[in-house]
C-alpha cells in the first residue's frame, strides 16, 4: 500500500465511523495534538469526532536527510474520539487491517507509555503500540489539557504514517517509502518528495535561523497572543500560542537555550496555552 | 466448601504494576473475607496484560452469625449522651447490658448480627474492592469521573457455579462506564477473540489456555525461560540472567512465543552496554553471551502471537528496530570519538548543575581542586587524581550519554580510554556513580573511591548550602544515597581524614560561587553542622542493623576529628571496653557525670568558665586531690601517644587508672571549700577531668553502659 493511499484508506475508515474529516492545519507545529481540533476541542462537554492527517515539525530531529529514520517534517494521522468509546482499542485495530497491517503476520501490541507535554499544560495515559517491535502509534487517553480536566475524557490516536509505511512495505529506510503508486506514469518516493526538504531545512534549523530575529518573533507571539487573549478571542490567540512554540523549538536547534532557559520557555508557552484553553472554554460556554 | 472465581477483563495492564496488584488482590480479598468472618483454605490471585482474577477456594456456604458489642457512656452519663449512644446502636435502654469496670459502670450494647449466605455478601464487597482497587496509577475514560488503571471491559463472577450479580460503576454521572458481571470471558486479542462461557475456576483456567490466555505469571515466566533456553542452546549460547526483564516481558504478553533475531557484525563494535541498553531499556530484548561470556550477535524476544508464517515477519520487523537503534547509537559512538574526552569537558559550562548551583563545567573545577585535596591526604597521585575529576563529567555533553541517560559515566570511561588517558583514569570515570545502593560494589580503585567521593561531597554540600535538604519523603536529588556513598567509601582504612574537613574543604570551593550568586546561603558553619548531623543519622542507620548502639555512635561521632575509617575501630575497641570492664566503665561514666554536674552548676552560679584556670599543686590540701591531680598528668602522658597512633583499646583502658583517684576524690574532698581559691582550684581540676575525657568520647550522650 503506498504513502497515499494508507491516508486515503484511514481518512475513509474514520469518516465511516462518523469522524469529522478535517485537512491539516495551515500552521508549523510539532505534533497534531497542537491542531485546536484537539487542544481545544477536546475540552468542555461537547461531543467531538475528527481524524486529520498533520504535518508534525521537530526541528531538533533534522538530519540533513542522512540518517534513514529521523527526520524533522513527518505526518501523523490523528484521530480524535470524544468521549472515549468503549470499543476505541477495537476499532483502531480495525483500521490496522484495513491498511494491511495483519495481526496474523504481526505482533501488535499496546505497551505502557504516558504521555505529557510541558509546554500544553496536558497529560494522558495510555500506550505506544508496538508492531514487531517498532512503535507505530501513541494511543493516549486526554487526563488533562491546558492544565484543565477533561471531562469527558478523550480518546487520541496517533499514528506514525512513516514507520507504518515502512513496515508495510518492508523498508528500512523512510526514503524510499513508495508515496504513490509505482507502476504510475510518474512514481514517487518519500525523498523524491521531500529529500531536498529535510537537506535544507535542516540547514535552516541547525544553522542558519536568525536566533535575535527568533527571539524576537517568540516575544511578539507571546505579546499578541496576550493581548487576543484579553479580547476573549481564543482561537486567534491560540495559534499564536502555537508560532511560539514552534519558534522556541527553533531557537532549541539552534542550541543557544541552556538547561535553565529551556524550563522557563517552556513555562511561558505552557501559560499560554492555559491561557488559550481557560479563554475558549468560558466563550464556547 | 465452594469456589469463588472473579476476573476483570481490561485494556493493557502496564507491566511494572503486575506483580503487586496480584499480592494486593490476594491480600485485600484475604483480610475482606476474613473480617466478613469468611474462612477459607486458599486464595489465589491471577495477573496479565488485560486480566485481573482471584480464585478462592473452601469458602463456607454462610457467614457465622456473631455478636458485636459496643461500650457506651456510664450509666450515670447526662440523658442526651445516653439517648444519643442508644440511638446510634438502634437499641432500647432495656436491651444494653451493664459493664462494671475500676472506672465506673457503663453501658454496654450487644448486636447480634444473623448468618448470612455467602453467595449474597460476596457481590458486595468485591464490588467495593475493584473499584477501589490500588493501583498505583489511574486513569479515566469516557464519560467516567472514577478511574482504574485502564479501561474495564468485563467482570467474570461465578460462586459455586452460578453468577454474583455485581456491578462495577467508574462515575456517579449518566454514561458514566458501568460493568455488570456475567459467565463470560475471552480469549486472546488476536488468536482467539471469541467469548467463553465459564462454570469454575479450573475450567476457567484450561478454556483459556486453550484459547491462548496463560493468566497465570509464573506460568508464562517459565513458557518464556523453557523456549528461549531452547533456541539459545541450538546456537550454544546462554541466555544474559536478567530477571527483571523476564518479569517485564512476562507482563506483556499473554501468550509468548520467544524468538531469536540477529545483529549485524557491523554494530558489534559498540561497547557492551549500549548493545544490552538499547536492547534491554528499549526493546525489552534478552541479550545473549557465548561460552566465553561475551555477548553474542543475537536477540531473544517474546512476541505475544503465534503468526502464519512462523514468525518470519515478526523477526524482521524486530531486526529492523534494532537496526535502526544501534545506527543511529553508531553514528552517536563514531562523532563522539572525533572529540577528545578534554574538549567535550569544556562544553560543560552550558548545561547547568542546578539553579542555585551554577554550570557543570564550575562543579567540573571544584571537583578538580577537591580531588587533588583528598589524593594529597591519601599520599595518591594528585595530578592524576586532579585528571580524573576532571573529566569525569564531560560524557554528560555526548551524544550518546544524550541519547542513553543511564550509560553516563560508563560511555565517559570509554571516551576516556580512547582519548589516551589510561586505563586507571578511565575505569574511575567509568566507576564514579558506584554504589548505586546499598547492595552495590564500590569502584575498585582508589582513584575510582577519590572521584567518587568528591563528586558526591560536593553535590551534598552544594544543595545543603542552599537550603536543599532531604525530607520525610522527599529526596529528589538522592542525597541520602550521596551520603550513603560518602559513609561506606570513607569507612575504607586508606581515608585517614575527618568529615568535617571534607565537608569543610567542600563548602570553601562553593563559597565564592554562593557570594557571587547572591542566594540566601547557609553559613560554613551551618552548613557543616547540618551535614554532620545528617551524616549522623545515615551513619546510625546503617549500623544500627548491625547491633550497635545509637549512643555509642553518637559518643563517639561526636569527636569531630575522626575519621570514619578510624570510627568503626574506636567503635569495636569500645564495645570490647565495655564488655569486658563494665562495672569500672560505668563507675567512671558515673563519676565523670558527677563531677561534669558539679562544674556545670558553679560554673552557672559564679557566671564563668573553669576549663582554662591554670591549676596549682599549692593549693590542694587533700591527699585524695593530689591523687587525682597526678592521675590525670600521667593520662594525659600515656593518651596522647595512644590517640595519634589511634590504639583505642588501650586509650579506654588507660581510662580505668582514672576510677579510684575519683573514688577518693568524691569521698574525701569537699569541692565547695570555704577559701575561694582552693574552692576553684579544685573545680578547676574536675573541669580539666571533664575536657580530658570528652577528648577521648563524649561521654556527656552515654546512656547507662
Amino acid at each position: 500500500m503506498s504513502f497515499q493511499d494508507i491516508i486515503l484508506t484511514l481518512q475513509a475508515f474514520w469518516a465511516k465511523q462518523g469522524c469529522v474529516v478535517l485537512q491539516p492545519y495551515d500552521m508549523e507545529m510539532g505534533a497534531g495534538t497542537f491542531h485546536p481540533a484537539t487542544t481545544l476541542k477536546c475540552l468542555g462537554e461537547t461531543p467531538w469526532s475528527v481524524a486529520y492527517v498533520q504535518p508534525s515539525r521537530r526541528p531538533t530531529d533534522g538530519r540533513y536527510g542522512d540518517n534513514p529514520n529521523r527526520v524533522q517534517h513527518f505526518y501523523q494521522f490523528q484521530v480524535i474520539l470524544k468521549p472515549s468509546p468503549a470499543n476505541i482499542q477495537e476499532l483502531y485495530l480495525k483500521s490496522l487491517k484495513e491498511i494491511g497491517l495483519d495481526a496474523s503476520l504481526h505482533d501488535i501490541r499496546f505497551v505502557e507509555d504516558n504521555w505529557e507535554s510541558p509546554t500544553l499544560g496536558a497529560s494522558g495515559l495510555g500506550w505506544e503500540v508496538w508492531c514487531d517491535g517498532q512503535e507505530v502509534t501513541q494511543f493516549t487517553y486526554f487526563q488533562q489539557m491546558g492544565g484543565i480536566e477533561c471531562a469527558p475524557v478523550s480518546g487520541e490516536i496517533t499514528y506514525g504514517l512513516e514507520r507504518i509505511a515502512c513496515v508495510l512495505q518492508g523498508l528500512e529506510n523512510i526514503f524510499e517509502i513508495k508515496w504513490n503508486d509505482p507502476k504510475s506514469p510518474t512514481p514517487m518516493t518519500y525523498g523524491d518528495v521531500f529529500l531536498q526538504n529535510e537537506r535544507e531545512s535542516s540547514a535552516y534549523n541547525f544553522e542558519h535561523a536568525d536566533v535575535t530575529k527568533l527571539h524576537r518573533q517568540f516575544e511578539d507571539a507571546e505579546e499578541v497572543c496576550q493581548n487576543l487573549l484579553a479580547k476573549g478571542l481564543s482561537l486567534p490567540a491560540y495559534e499564536q500560542c502555537v508560532k511560539a512554540s514552534h519558534l522556541f523549538n527553533l531557537l532549541d536547534a539552534r542550541g543557544v537555550i541552556s538547561v535553565l532557559e529551556r524550563a522557563s520557555f517552556i513555562a511561558r508557552v505552557r501559560a499560554l496555552a492555559k491561557g488559550c484553553c481557560e479563554v475558549f472554554l468560558g466563550e464556547s460556554r | 466448601m465452594s469456589e469463588l472465581l472473579l476476573e476483570v477483563l481490561c485494556e493493557e495492564i502496564p507491566a511494572r504494576f503486575q506483580k503487586k496488584a496480584a499480592l494486593d488482590f490476594e491480600r485485600l480479598a484475604g483480610d475482606t473475607l476474613s473480617k466478613m468472618g469468611l474462612t477459607f483454605t486458599a486464595c489465589t490471585a491471577y495477573i496479565s496484560p488485560r486480566r485481573l482474577a482471584l480464585v478462592v477456594t473452601g469458602l463456607p456456604a454462610a457467614t457465622p452469625a456473631v455478636t458485636q458489642e459496643r461500650k457506651g457512656p456510664k450509666v450515670d452519663a447526662p440523658d442526651h449522651v445516653i439517648q444519643g449512644f442508644l440511638k446510634s446502636v438502634g437499641l432500647t435502654l432495656e436491651d444494653c447490658t451493664r459493664q462494671e469496670t475500676p472506672k465506673g459502670t457503663f453501658l454496654m450494647a450487644l448486636k447480634e448480627i444473623p448468618s448470612q449466605k455467602t453467595q449474597d455478601v460476596l457481590g458486595p464487597i468485591f464490588e467495593e474492592l475493584l473499584v477501589n482497587f490500588p493501583w498505583p496509577q489511574t486513569m479515566r475514560w469516557g464519560c467516567g469521573t472514577k478511574g482504574w488503571v485502564r479501561p474495564v471491559h468485563s467482570l467474570l463472577a461465578i460462586f459455586e457455579g452460578a453468577v454474583i450479580p455485581m456491578t462495577l460503576r467508574f462515575g456517579e454521572k449518566e454514561g458514566a462506564p458501568t460493568i455488570v458481571s456475567g459467565n463470560t470471558t475471552c480469549g486472546h486479542r488476536f488468536l482467539e477473540p471469541r467469548a467463553i462461557k465459564v462454570t469454575n475456576a479450573s475450567d476457567y483456567l484450561t478454556q483459556l489456555k486453550d484459547a491462548y490466555v496463560m493468566v497465570d505469571a509464573q506460568a508464562r515466566k517459565e513458557m518464556i525461560t523453557t523456549q528461549l533456553s531452547h533456541l539459545v542452546q541450538e546456537k550454544g549460547l546462554v541466555v544474559k540472567d536478567d530477571p527483571g526483564l523476564l518479569e517485564e516481558v512476562a507482563g506483556l504478553v499473554e501468550w509468548p512465543v520467544v524468538h531469536l533475531g540477529t545483529i549485524a557484525s557491523s554494530y558489534m563494535v559498540l561497547p557492551p552496554e549500549v548493545l544490552i541498553t538499547t536492547m534491554r531499556v528499549h526493546q525489552r530484548y534478552f541479550a545473549l553471551e557465548n561460552a566465553k561470556g561475551a555477548l553474542a550477535p543475537f536477540f531473544g524476544f517474546a512476541a505475544n502471537t503465534v503468526t502464519s508464517d512462523e514468525g518470519h515477519k515478526v523477526v524482521q520487523g524486530n531486526e529492523r528496530v534494532l537496526k535502526a537503534r544501534l545506527s543511529d547509537a553508531l553514528f552517536f559512538y563514531t562523532q563522539d570519538q572525533k572529540v577528545l574526552l578534554e574538549e567535550h569537558a569544556d562544553a560543560l559550562s552550558k548545561i547547568t548543575f542546578h539553579a542555585k548551583l551554577g554550570t557543570l563545567a564550575q562543579k567540573r573545577d571544584r571537583l578538580e581542586v577537591l580531588a587533588k585535596k583528598v589524593a594529597g591526604v591519601l599520599g595518591f597521585d594528585q595530578t592524576q587524581a586532579a585528571l580524573a575529576a576532571r573529566l569525569c563529567k564531560a560524557d554528560l555533553v555526548t551524544g550518546m550519554v544524550y541519547e542513553f541517560p543511564e550509560l553516563q559515566g560508563i560511555m565517559g570511561g570509554y571516551y576516556a580510554r580512547s582519548s589516551g588517558y589510561g586505563e586507571e583514569v578511565a575505569a574511575a570515570i567509568a566507576q564514579q556513580y558506584q554504589p548505586k545502593g546499598p547492595e552495590d560494589a564500590l569502584p575498585g580503585s582508589l582513584l575510582g573511591l577519590i572521584v567518587a567521593l568528591v563528586d558526591r561531597l560536593d553535590t551534598l554540600t552544594g544543595f545543603c548550602a542552599v537550603g536543599i535538604m532531604p525530607t520525610g519523603s522527599g529526596d529528589p536529588f538522592a542525597l541520602r544515597r550521596a551520603a550513603l556513598g560518602i559513609i561506606r567509601i570513607l569507612e575504607n582504612e586508606m581515608f585517614k581524614v575527618s568529615l568535617p574537613t571534607l565537608l569543610g574543604w567542600a563548602y570553601d570551593l562553593y563559597a565564592p560561587l554562593l557570594q557571587a550568586s547572591g542566594e540566601k546561603i547557609l553559613t560554613k558553619e551551618a552548613t557543616l553542622d547540618t551535614l554532620l548531623s545528617f551524616m549522623k543519622d545515615r551513619i546510625k542507620v546503617l549500623w544500627r542493623d548491625q547491633g550497635i548502639r545509637h549512643d555509642y555512635v553518637e559518643a563517639l561521632l561526636n569527636v569531630v576529628e575522626t575519621p570514619l575509617s578510624q570510627f568503626y575501630s574506636k567503635l569495636t575497641a569500645f564495645q570490647n571496653f565495655v564488655q569486658s570492664s563494665r562495672t569500672k566503665a560505668q563507675e567512671l561514666l558515673e563519676a565523670y557525670r558527677r563531677g561534669a554536674n558539679i562544674v556545670r552548676i558553679e560554673e552557672e552560679k559564679d557566671g564563668r568558665s573553669y576549663a582554662d584556670v591554670s591549676l596549682q599543686e599549692s593549693l590542694m590540701g587533700e591527699v585524695a586531690e593530689k591523687n587525682l591531680f597526678n592521675a590525670l598528668k600521667r593520662l594525659d602522658q600515656t593518651l596522647t601517644p595512644l590517640l595519634e597512633t589511634s590504639r583505642y583499646a588501650e586509650t579506654f583502658d588507660a581510662l580505668l587508672s582514672l576510677c579510684e583517684p575519683l573514688d577518693e576524690f568524691f569521698t574525701h574532698v569537699t569541692v565547695n571549700a570555704p577559701q575561694a581559691e582552693v574552692r576553684q582550684n579544685r573545680l578547676a581540676l574536675l573541669a580539666r577531668l571533664k575536657v580530658r575525657l570528652e577528648k577521648v568520647a563524649a561521654f556527656s550522650t552515654l546512656e547507662d553502659l
